[in-house]
């Protein structure tokens, strides 16, 4: 139970061997079972026919808790975090390499958030006092 | 600074630019209003325009040299990319539509085009694709949509919006309503709406398909029957009128319901009750009639095959809808609503369907009108495997139905038309001034040079 609890399912749409750029689009995904440092369990799943509410079904199924990508839509980003996986975007390059150092904790995800996002890792800041101060000025009416 | 226009041609007016200047061809890409990038055989980007950063938000310097799948972010990127197509075939690639994600993901509708890159030698270096923004049409296709969409019926035909606009205040009566229209013209949605639209739409929808029901079993289907009504009938059980009680109650075919059972029918209407099988007590009925025919009731009326004064019971709000072929103007409207929903329907990703396809589709006549359209995209949509929907997609019959009748391309049709009309004239006006080309010019109010060289493309002598 306990090595259950240290295990990590990863998802990383796959093109080429490399990461594919983008998630909604990719032919395959490769789901991958992360423990104690180590890839324990690697698989392939076919999209071909698959539509991206679809997919994140697989993945809430599939038990993914983390979905490592290149660029996705916003849709899909709200959809996955609605559902509880993590999103690691912007990354690129061979997807073993990528898992290999997945699992060593080696991965570097400083900058692994959404382009849109960036700057901001997904919080919000400074809202209260901006809100307060457009309230106040009534930007509209200006 | 060197010379950007040579002077060589210049007799022929045909100013040669010099491509080997970088500068000059980069202000040419950043003037274009269409995005372009070029990519060399390893689809490494090698150069960017101001547009292309604009619509993709990803800055030139960082779009350089990267692969361009990366930079790009199409949807057909992965699985048919364009400009792949276009390096091993050779052959350009026009105004395909596709989506990609920008910057800040946002799905962005473009239309591109690509084409090969040669050197002076003429061996291919790489590709070039161009595309344009379709965002703005994107959104004013939607709201035409929306425009042409009334509950769930799709159409902008001036006969179907007729309907729409009388079909609030039809709905906000009780009386019965006699939908007539061929098979797959869309009775059912056009009785649905209705309903949704009326004060018992919170009551139930009862779809009766009175053909599909043998004769000896409809009375029980649509009046139910009590407990011992007949040897099998161990407990009570509810017609469909019973079951609508509230609500709207569809009879579907009602052409086809046998004239033993049009008098019981007739009751229901003139007296707003019923008997189920074997009662004794007579039931009320507080339901919404809608019946649909494809027949002419009329002239089954004559025929003695349907009751008079149930016909006149039934049409006391009639609606008429033509078949498709008679409102063709729907048919690219409808081609796109199948197409939203096979994607959802078979997880598949297409964006539309090719103008060879659309022209063979607006020609057919459609026997099977609305439904056999469906069918026809639901068939097309699993074969699909590209993003576009094209002729050898489409069902094998409805091709050989087509085979002999000509698709006409419009635009070509009606050059050619302009073409012949123009030749004509000219020919007419010449022969009233015995051929003197000054005064022919003057009366067609074109120079004399104009009027030689159409002369010439026309073969006047």
């Amino acid at each position: 139970m306990a090595g259950k609890m240290n295990e990590t399912v990863v998802a990383i749409p796959e093109f080429n061997g490399t990461v594919a750029p983008r998630l909604d689009c990719a032919s395959k995904i490769i789901i991958a079972h992360l423990q104690n440092g180590q890839i324990k369990d690697k698989q392939e799943l076919n999209l071909n026919n698959v539509n991206p509410y679809q997919l994140i079904g697989i993945l809430t199924e599939k038990g993914v808790q983390k979905v490592i990508c290149y660029h996705l839509c916003r849709r899909d980003w709200y959809s996955l975090r609605a559902n509880g996986i993590e999103v690691m975007a912007r990354i690129s390059g061979n997807v073993e390499e990528i898992l290999k150092n997945l699992a060593a904790g080696k991965l570097s995800t400083s900058n692994a958030i959404p382009f849109w996002r960036k700057g901001t890792d997904g919080i919000c800041r400074g809202k209260g006092r901006s809100r307060r101060g457009r309230r106040g000025r009534r930007w509209e009416q200006d | 600074m060197r010379k950007k226009i040579l002077q060589k041609d210049r007799d022929k007016n045909t100013p040669v630019i010099d491509y080997q200047d970088e500068n000059l061809m980069q202000i040419i890409l950043d003037s274009i209003t269409e995005g372009v990038f070029t990519i060399d055989l390893d689809k490494n980007i090698t150069s960017f325009n101001k547009a292309a950063e604009k619509i993709t938000g990803v800055p030139k310097e960082e779009a350089i040299g990267r692969k361009c799948y990366e930079v790009f972010t199409s949807n057909i990127c992965q699985r048919q990319c364009a400009l792949e197509k276009t390096l091993s075939t050779q052959e350009p690639i026009t105004n395909l539509p596709i989506n990609v994600l920008s910057r800040d993901g946002k799905i962005i509708p473009i239309s591109i085009s690509t084409a090969v890159l040669k050197n002076q030698k003429g061996e291919v270096i790489g590709a070039v694709e161009t595309f344009r923004d379709l965002s703005v049409v994107e959104t004013l296709r939607k709201e035409l949509q929306q425009h042409y969409k009334f509950e769930d019926i799709i159409s902008k035909n001036y006969k179907i919006h007729k309907i729409f606009k009388i079909l609030p205040d039809i709905a906000e009566s009780d009386s019965t309503i006699l939908i007539q229209g061929p098979s797959g013209s869309g009775k059912e949605l056009f009785a649905k709406a209705v309903h949704n639209l009326s004060f018992r739409k919170d009551g139930p929808f009862i779809v009766v398909n009175c053909g599909a029901i043998p004769e000896t079993l409809l009375e029980s289907e649509l009046f139910g029957y009590v407990k011992g009504a007949f040897t099998d009938a161990r407990k009570d059980k509810p017609g469909k009128f019973e079951l609508a009680n509230k609500g709207t109650i569809f009879l579907d075919e009602i052409g086809d319901i046998p004239l033993s059972l049009q008098v019981k029918l007739l009751r229901v209407l003139q007296d707003k009750t019923f008997e189920p099988l074997g009662a004794i007590k007579p039931k009320k009925a507080d339901v919404r009639v809608i019946a649909a025919t494809n027949k002419d009731l009329l002239e089954l009326v004559s025929l003695g095959k349907f009751r008079d004064d149930l016909y006149y019971r039934l049409n006391v709000l009639k609606i008429e809808l033509p078949p498709l072929s008679e409102r063709r103007d729907d048919i690219p409207l409808l081609i796109d609503h199948f197409i939203e929903k096979m994607n959802i329907k078979l997880g598949k990703k297409i964006e539309g369907i090719s103008h060879e396809a659309l022209n063979l589709l607006m020609q057919y006549d459609f026997p099977g009108n609305i439904r056999e359209l469906e069918n026809i995209i639901e068939h097309a949509s699993v074969l699909c495997r590209e993003n576009i929907i094209g002729c050898e997609h489409l069902p094998p019959e409805i091709l050989e139905k087509m085979e002999n009748i000509k698709v006409i391309i419009p635009e070509d049709s009606a050059n050619k038309l302009l073409m012949l009309q123009e030749e004509q004239l000219i020919r007419s006006v010449l022969k009233k001034h015995g051929g003197h080309r000054e005064k022919t010019a003057r009366e067609l109010g074109i120079h004399p040079t104009t009027l030689w060289r159409k002369m010439k493309r026309y073969g006047i002598r």
